[in-house]
């Protein structure tokens, strides 16, 4: 699955979200961002606990 | 009633006149005197402290009550003794002195049924409330020396430490009780010391992924480190290990904690590049789509550590200044509060940052350690790991 995500960068790292639109992205911009950026991720499947398998 | 204005700096009270009224401004004395022929038993005393200097003292000197003189000591210098009911009742005598230090008069009232014993008891108890001393300790008088039971648990105050956040002694073990009830607590931990050379893993309670040929295995104990695994991108480009639960742990529920004793025999390079993320993490190749980490490859951050909170594959990322040495042992901790909205990140027990944003409240994450090649170079890069530890504290279930 590719992903899209809208990330601020600070002078520490960095923080993502979902909505660009989002009351807290525009607060963190103007707070602490120095940049932002849109990136994307190909998001692997994540680990599912597994059953074993009898002998 | 007597009213003796001596001049001197001590005070005479003569046992058995029916009152006395003394007005004692100043640093004095104050005697209370057995009559001719009766004995003084013991000898009752109140001293201040620094500074001050009233001094009550049962004498066996004489008092003539006929002539209204105290006279001298009497002849009989043996070991006075003073038996309580041989004196008189002082009846409503008031006794008030100014103690130095003190900014008004104090005034101790006697009643009618005050023997000489509970006089003075009360004189010595206005004395230590004025200098602030107490007269009882749990009732008892004297040299009050512990007893079982002067205080319980629950008011002996203690200091948090570590996960314990009660500032009790009583909170303190509760805390404890409940951190190991299976019904309330969830906790896992190994040592690492029996990985199959088949690196297959797959207990009830941890699983192996990886991607094309990675590997997990016990290697040599070194010291006092009991137990090490070893997990290897084992050759290839690409080549990954995850070892850990499984995706079952969401935050959020409770207090949680996440611990691995890690080391990297050899650094992530240009030509041989790899990343390594160390707490919980859901996904072998990569940052999974939910997790909180520590994050290394040379490449980012100048090959310092990043502290990762992840949920739903969106994260956020801070930059320390720390990077790991090559074979160096590091401990890494990751505690998140009990609501899920703060998540701190210790190395070796020093808390290196806090995260308080995009944390995995939403869907669970699988505490795990990995290594994966980044597409470049042949050769393995390993990452080795003493023991993993973490719990969570349910704040209800």
């Amino acid at each position: 699955m590719i992903l899209t995500k809208y990330r601020i960068n600070t002078t520490r790292g960095y923080v993502e979200f979902a909505d660009k639109d989002s009351e807290e992205y525009k607060a963190l911009l103007e707070t602490e961002g120095i940049s932002e950026e849109v990136v994307t991720e190909e998001v692997p499947d994540p680990i599912e606990p597994v059953q074993n398998e009898e002998e | 009633m007597l009213e003796v204005t001596p001049s001197s700096s001590n005070y005479y009270i003569p046992i058995g006149t029916e009152s006395v009224k003394i007005t004692a401004p100043g640093n004095r004395n104050i005697y209370v005197f057995g009559q001719k022929g009766y004995t003084v038993q013991g000898q009752a005393s109140a001293t201040l402290l620094a500074g001050q200097s009233v001094v009550l003292t049962l004498s066996n000197k004489n008092y003539d009550k006929s002539s209204g003189n105290f006279t001298q000591a009497p002849t009989d210098t043996s070991s006075p003794t003073f038996k309580a009911q041989q004196v008189e009742k002082l009846g409503e005598n008031v006794l008030t002195t100014k103690l130095k230090g003190l900014t008004s008069q104090q005034a101790v009232d006697f009643t009618e049924n005050d023997n000489i014993l509970t006089a003075f008891g009360k004189v010595k108890a206005l004395i230590a409330a004025a200098t602030g001393a107490v007269s009882s300790v749990f009732g008892r008088t004297g040299a009050v020396t512990a007893q079982s039971g002067d205080y319980n648990a629950a008011q002996v105050t203690a200091t948090p430490y570590g996960t314990l956040v009660g500032t009790t002694v009583e909170a303190q073990l509760r805390e404890l009780n409940n951190m190991w009830m299976p019904s309330s607590t969830w906790s896992i931990y190994t040592d690492w010391d029996g990985v199959p050379a088949t690196a297959t893993i797959n207990s009830d309670r941890w699983q192996f992924s990886n991607q094309n040929n990675g590997t997990a295995a016990t290697i040599a104990s070194s010291g006092n480190r009991f137990g090490i695994c070893q997990i290897s991108t084992a050759g290839g480009t690409v080549g990954g290990v995850l070892i850990g639960t499984g995706s079952v742990i969401t935050l959020g529920y409770g207090e949680t904690y996440f611990e691995h004793s890690i080391r990297i025999p050899i650094l992530s390079t240009a030509a041989q590049p790899f990343t390594v993320r160390i707490g919980a993490v859901n996904a072998v190749g990569g940052d999974g789509t939910d997790g909180v980490f520590f994050r290394y490859t040379h490449g980012t951050n100048g090959g310092a550590w990043q502290i990762v909170s992840r949920s739903g594959s969106i994260e956020t990322a801070t930059n320390l200044t720390d990077a790991p040495v090559a074979g160096t042992w590091y401990k890494l901790g990751i505690f998140t509060n009990a609501a899920g909205t703060l998540v701190t990140y210790f190395i070796d027990n020093l808390s290196k940052g806090t995260i308080n944003t995009n944390i995995p409240t939403a869907a669970p994450t699988s505490f795990a350690l990995s290594i994966v090649k980044l597409g470049v170079g042949v050769q393995a890069r390993t990452l080795d790991v003493d023991w993993s530890f973490a719990y969570c504290k349910f704040t209800a279930r």
